[in-house]
């Protein structure tokens, strides 16, 4: 069963979210790890380049796919997980720590108010099987 | 998923192991267990246990059964021995590959053919319309499993649970009737890896307890299960055409490189020779490459293949990470005109990235190099 920490928000296209003042951290979750497999390379943008809200911002490809991120929330990159470029496995080592991909600070806090919470979340990838 | 798809006899076990299930020409397959990259790793250092039981199974019977098979397929079917295998084409009349199919001289009058799952109807139809009236035909698919163990601890592990066997004197595309564990089988010296390993014909009802005999066996020796994604690494790693991909009704073997297992020289007639002594004689407009991406995102089937100058001159058809690279590798056909390049370009979304020109296979084969 796919990890889903609780503290985090979530996207149905299975990035979370950590906000910390107006900083939200941003990566893809384990259930989405899982259902890639294994990950080979990830493109993210660099550091002052502005996100939008559900746009895509980055890509991350596996042996099996290659699947775009989506912005969950709008903002200037404030730094990027260089040693990730390096070694995109750590996303399915430790997606919610190592395999962090950008922080991002916040134009407008409310862009998380639509996220799902855990519990939330935990039921909508039951559904998705 | 889908109630249409067919599972194999080893679908519980493959449940049993956390397999990620996939639905594969008709059939619900394991992709992967631990990983794709883990699995192909492993199966080059120690060895992989593979469920391909989609692959169809069919048995041709009759006098002169060789002489009236070799009028559709493009290899010589006169110098396999009985006990021995062959890679083989069926061709249309343009010389495109209806199917790559194994042919086994299994006894006298009689051959056994493995054919790929998505083309067993196709194969079947095609066989049986030329050759249906003179020879006996069963289509052993259903009650057939297939079970390839594959990697260089392949032969201890049958010594290990059948050291009865005399392994060692079987060789590559080589096969012959025997038991394992009091289950019979029919073990084939042969494999889509490049590695050393053996493909074990099972009775379906019997395939799930020769699947854990060996799997427990090959796990004291490092051996894992391996999924669909590993068995395409591997297969790309050598440069193995895949049907669908390098082969197809519209492609002929020579367009892919594969003359070695077309005699157009030494069998004087078959289903598309015509076709072929022609296009070997003007030189094949389209030629597959084997490609080296120097970059870390992976060219995929579909993707467009450039000069330096940005003109389109091919297609990719397969693409993966190669674990024993280090890198992306792909096949692509490219047109005649620059099929001597050196550099290419693929498009991998909105970018050109560059590609290296190299010769196949990728990694070098651990295929059994035969004794006698």
């Amino acid at each position: 069963m796919a990890s889903v920490p609780n503290g985090l928000r979530y996207t149905k296209e299975h990035e979370w979210v950590l906000m910390e003042d107006n900083i939200a951290t941003i990566g893809i979750t384990d259930f989405a790890q899982e259902s890639l497999g294994d990950v080979t390379y990830i493109q993210l943008p660099k550091e002052g380049e502005t996100i939008g809200k559900n746009d895509p911002f980055g890509v991350v490809e596996s042996v099996k796919a290659v699947s775009d991120l989506y912005a969950p929330v709008s903002g200037r990159v404030a730094e990027v997980n260089q040693p990730l470029l390096d070694a995109p496995e750590l996303v399915n080592q430790d997606p919610y720590t190592d395999g962090w991909m950008v922080k991002v600070e916040l134009k407008d806090i409310s862009d998380i108010e639509d996220l799902m919470e855990a519990k939330e979340y935990k039921e909508y990838i039951e559904e998705q099987g | 998923m889908s109630e249409s798809l067919s599972r194999t006899p080893l679908y519980k076990n493959h449940l049993a192991l956390s397999a990620r299930m996939v639905p594969f020409a008709g059939y619900e397959m394991p992709v992967q267990y631990q990983g794709v990259i883990e699995e192909t790793k492993a199966c080059r250092k120690t060895g992989g246990l593979f469920d391909v039981s989609h692959m169809g199974q069919f048995v041709l019977k009759g006098k002169n059964v060789l002489p009236l098979l070799q009028e559709l397929v493009t290899n010589q079917l006169n110098k396999v021995a009985i006990g021995q295998a062959q890679y083989n084409f069926l061709c249309n009349e343009r010389g495109g590959v209806i199917d790559d199919i194994i042919v086994y001289h299994r006894a006298e009058n009689e051959v056994f053919l493995c054919v790929n799952a998505s083309n067993r109807k196709a194969d079947w139809d095609w066989l049986t319309s030329h050759l249906g009236a003179q020879l006996d035909f069963q289509d052993l698919s259903e009650q057939t499993a297939l079970i390839a163990i594959q990697g260089p601890e392949s032969q201890s592990v049958l010594m290990k649970i059948a050291p009865d066997g005399d392994w060692d004197r079987l060789n590559y595309y080589w096969a012959k009737e025997t038991s394992i564990c009091d289950i019979p089988v029919f073990v084939s010296r042969t494999g889509y890896t490049g590695e050393d390993g053996f493909e074990l014909y099972v009775p379906s009802e019997k395939a799930s307890e020769l699947w854990n005999a060996l799997l427990e066996e090959g796990k004291t020796r490092g051996i894992q299960p391996c999924g669909l994604g590993a068995r395409d690494s591997l297969r790309l790693e050598m440069g193995y055409p895949l049907h669908g991909h390098e082969l197809s009704p519209d492609i002929t073997p020579l367009q892919a490189g594969l003359t070695w297992a077309v005699k157009l020289d030494t069998v004087p007639q078959f289903i598309g020779r015509e076709a072929l002594l022609k296009e070997r004689s003007e030189g094949p407009q389209i030629q597959l490459k084997p490609l080296v991406i120097q970059d870390k995102r992976i060219a995929r089937q579909g993707y467009e293949i450039a000069n330096l100058n940005k003109q389109i001159v091919g297609t990719i058809t397969s693409g993966t990470f190669s674990p024993h690279c280090g890198s992306p590798i792909a096949l692509g056909f490219v047109q005649k005109e620059d099929s001597q390049n050196s550099q290419y370009l693929v498009k991998v979304r909105t970018d050109w990235i560059p590609a290296q020109s190299t010769s196949l296979p990728f990694v070098p084969s651990r295929v059994r190099k035969n004794t006698k």
